[in-house]
């Protein structure tokens, strides 16, 4: 019996590989829905609920396996082509592919059972889903009748009179030990009519240090040349059923046959050569024959033709089967590699490196500190030189945190599946940028928001067909998910081909909702951001899908809580896009220090735009002329209640913000320090314009500023000032 | 015959009941010798772990880059070998005595 914890560990690995395998559950469905012929995707869904199965059997998880047995057997049945995967069935298996979802999630939360609710759903289509098996097992004949037809297509080409079996053994390592010889097994079966060829698979027995002589570890390819029937030969085999795998392939066999047995061969990098051979599409003297043409070739062209094809050339093999067995031995090599090249690492792990690599940083902006202090100058060169290298490693272990957003970005084909199908609209979703990194919490963050502005795209961005073929476009709308890196920023867009936002709507509601004056004079710019106004909502009518209590002012919190932006560019009659700017990490980043009075503030340094000198004159004003624009202040000092007056020589630092710059009113600058982002206490969990805390070289505290806040803490305030 | 070569003859039986003595045995062979070669003259039983234990001997012997060859071939080992298509994988060549 396992130890707890280990149980524990073993569950919550095989929950993880459950979460992947439900992730490609879904998209092989939504595959075979783009394309009902495509078999690999048949043959990925029924692997992934096959697994699924197995594990929730390894731990009892009696739910699970209930389930998933009754949506295997469907599987079956559309992998045998007993049924055609059609949209009805797809939905359906979609539909029970969520309810092993929740199953998972519940697992996952440790509440095994599912709510009252959640089971009658899955009882429901428990009922239709086995509604679809009863179609298919009663009208058996005609199937059969296909079989018997599809069969005449016999494998071209073939040696021998027509009669041949191929046999494949795996004889299992207690076959010596329950009094079985595989060698009185052969003679037994050389009886029954001419062993064309036996090939031994030697290569699975080890070398006489590791042998145990006393296990068995033969494995058998054989044809043989028979008039007997296929129970004579299973019965040859009787004895051994329970240690040897047997796989008999008829005379008559079917091309495809031959590709799965090569398929369900043991995942071992054969020789394509030997699969053939193994499975008697050639006879090893052709094969040797084509092994020599290929040596032979080399010698008189440096290109060596590979073997595949001389084999094809020589033997009149059906291209498919080779195909197969290339196909296998590249599987294989893939799959070596991949495990080679990617080390799966516990998350809690990597956070933990990475608050090592911040300490890293801050003993070592301490150390720099100290040597200027000390002033001695190869001391000042080391740290400088330490500093530098833990930038290099800063950044090295940010980037393990790294994932492409792709796999976020292509759950939302399900999305736009769905809601589209759930409104009568024909929307494609296209996908760019999905190699683009970013950090894993953002990933797992910024799920939720794209959700809504997807649906939001689909529901209110694009237009009744009708409407748009009469606006001159396409029936079919188009919904675009878009990534890319922007200098200190990752943009995510969502963009819709549809109507664009109604300005002149947007601002009546506002108006009535009392978030404007009715005489305000805005920007479209301006007016496209009142949708993000706490409870705001300009459908005419409440859908399943608007109305449901999360509106655009949560989809821009939770980007702001993530230290983004949203921005939205609109032209009516042609679309919107919004876009999403994401910092490129959330735990360290380059900072400008500063300071009032005896309180440090650190700027991110990516938002800096310029330092200028305060003029003297300018004193309450609120702006400042720079260049010929006009720039509004920002006066931390009477916004965080510093205490003392302004320094007699203050600087303003212009800093950029996604809409607009602003300059902040500051006594001293003390130039770039990299810097850790700590996060406040709960206590603090309220306070505006401060995202987080850090600590500096020389021990003190700096709280960052998050200007964005600050900026729109200001603009509030002043237009409260107008109106009262 | 070079002076590294040891031949040794096998015993009648080449079982699963010999295995395990069989591998200990030419393991200490294979470990103090170049060159072995096993005279099979004397081999009357054999079965599918004995031709195991050839198998694996051979394979050792090529990971430890000895030479090892068979001779003497008795006809059940021949007949044997025959049957599981594994004459070309020792590459010895066997004699087969006229009367057959």
């Amino acid at each position: 019996m396992y130890a707890n914890d280990e149980l524990d560990s073993l569950l919550k690995v095989l929950l993880q590989e459950c979460i992947e395998l439900h992730q490609q559950l879904e998209s092989g469905l939504l595959q075979l829905e783009q394309n009902p012929g495509d078999q690999e995707a048949v043959n990925s869904i029924f692997r992934a609920v096959h697994t699924i199965k197995g594990s929730a059997g390894l731990f009892d998880f009696a739910a699970i396996v209930t389930f998933t047995h009754v949506v295997e057997s469907v599987l079956a049945d559309v992998r045998d082509q007993k049924q055609a995967p059609d949209s009805d069935l797809i939905g359906l298996l979609l539909a029970a592919c969520d309810v092993i979802g929740v199953m998972i999630d519940r697992l996952i939360a440790g509440r095994g059972s599912l709510s009252e609710e959640e089971q009658r759903n899955a009882a429901t289509i428990e009922i239709w889903l086995q509604h679809r098996l009863q179609d298919t097992r009663e009208p058996a004949a005609p199937a059969v009748a296909a079989t018997a037809q599809a069969e005449a297509e016999v494998l071209p080409g073939r040696a021998g009179s027509g009669k041949v079996w191929h046999i494949s053994l795996r004889f299992g390592a207690d076959t010596f030990r329950s009094g079985f010889d595989p060698l009185s097994i052969l003679g037994y079966v050389a009886t029954l009519g001419k062993l064309v060829n036996v090939t031994s698979l030697t290569e699975q027995i080890e070398p006489l240090a590791q042998l145990d002589p006393e296990s068995c570890s033969w494995g058998l390819e054989l044809d043989l040349d028979s008039d007997a029937s296929r129970e004579q030969i299973v019965g040859a085999f009787e004895f051994v059923r329970d240690d040897c795998k047997v796989t008999i392939l008829p005379p008559s066999c079917q091309l495809q046959q031959y590709v799965e047995f090569i398929r369900s061969m043991p995942n071992q990098e054969l020789r394509l050569g030997e699969i053939l051979v193994a499975s008697g599409v050639l006879s090893q003297v052709e094969l040797d024959e084509a092994l020599h043409t290929q040596s032979g070739d080399a010698e008189i062209a440096d290109a060596r033709k590979p073997l595949g094809e001389i084999v094809r050339e020589h033997a009149h093999v059906d291209g498919s089967v080779i195909d197969a067995a290339l196909v296998k031995q590249n599987q294989a090599k893939v799959a070596r590699q991949r495990e080679s090249s990617h080390v799966k690492v516990q998350s809690e792990k990597l956070d933990a490196l990475i608050d090592l690599v911040g300490e890293l940083v801050i003993a070592s902006a301490g150390a720099n500190v100290v040597a200027t202090q000390h002033g001695a100058a190869q001391m000042i060169e080391a740290a400088s030189r330490i500093s530098e290298l833990v930038e290099n490693i800063r950044d090295s272990a940010l980037h393990l945190r790294m994932v492409e957003i792709g796999e976020t970005f292509n759950r939302f084909n399900r999305v736009v599946r769905d809601v589209s199908k759930e409104l009568g609209k024909d929307i494609e979703l296209q996908i760019g940028g999905a190699e683009t990194e970013l950090d894993k919490t953002f990933v797992e963050k910024i799920g939720d928001p794209l959700t809504h502005l997807v649906r939001n795209a689909i529901d209110h961005g694009i237009e009744p067909a009708e409407a748009r073929l009469a606006a001159g476009k396409p029936a079919k709308g188009m919904v675009r998910l878009n990534a890319c890196h922007d200098g200190p920023h990752i943009v995510i867009e969502i963009s819709d081909d549809g109507a664009g936002l109604k300005t002149e709507r947007i601002l009546a509601k506002a108006v009535e909702k009392g978030l404007v004056a009715a005489n305000a004079n805005l920007s479209q710019r301006e007016i496209h951001q009142l949708i993000f106004e706490p409870g705001f909502s300009t459908a005419d009518q409440v859908t399943s899908l608007s109305g449901r209590g999360v509106g655009m002012d949560v989809v821009k919190s939770s980007i702001e809580a993530l230290r983004g932006a949203i921005e939205i560019d609109s032209r009516q009659g042609e679309g919107t896009t919004f876009r999403i700017y994401l910092p490129l990490t959330l735990a360290i980043i380059d900072g400008f220090l500063i300071s009032l009075a005896n309180s440090f503030f650190v700027i991110p340094l990516d938002t800096v735009v310029e330092c200028v000198e305060f003029p003297a004159q300018q004193f309450d004003s609120g702006y400042l002329k720079l260049r010929g624009e006009v720039l509004p202040l920002l006066d931390l000092r009477s916004m965080f209640d510093i205490p003392g007056s302004r320094a007699r020589r203050s600087s303003v630092v212009v800093v950029r913000t996604v809409t607009t710059k602003v300059g902040v009113i500051v006594d001293a600058l003390h130039g770039e320090q990299q810097t850790v982002i700590k996060p406040l206490g709960r206590l603090f969990g309220g306070l505006r314009g401060i995202s987080g805390s850090t600590i500096l070289g020389t021990g003190e505290v700096a709280l960052i500023l998050d200007v964005a806040a600050l900026v729109a803490d200001q603009t509030r305030r002043s237009r409260e000032g107008e109106a009262a | 015959m070079n002076a590294g070569q040891r031949t040794v003859a096998m015993g009648d039986s080449l079982t699963i009941y010999a295995v395990a003595e069989l591998r200990n045995k030419l393991l200490q062979e294979l470990a103090t010798c170049r060159d072995l070669v096993l005279d099979m003259d004397a081999v009357a039983e054999v079965d599918a772990a004995g031709l195991q234990l050839l198998v694996a001997l051979k394979h050792q012997a090529l990971f430890d880059g000895c030479e090892l060859s068979l001779v003497n071939h008795s006809a059940e080992l021949r007949q044997a070998l025959e049957l599981f298509g594994l004459n070309s994988f020792f590459g010895d060549p066997q004699l087969i005595p006229a009367k057959e």
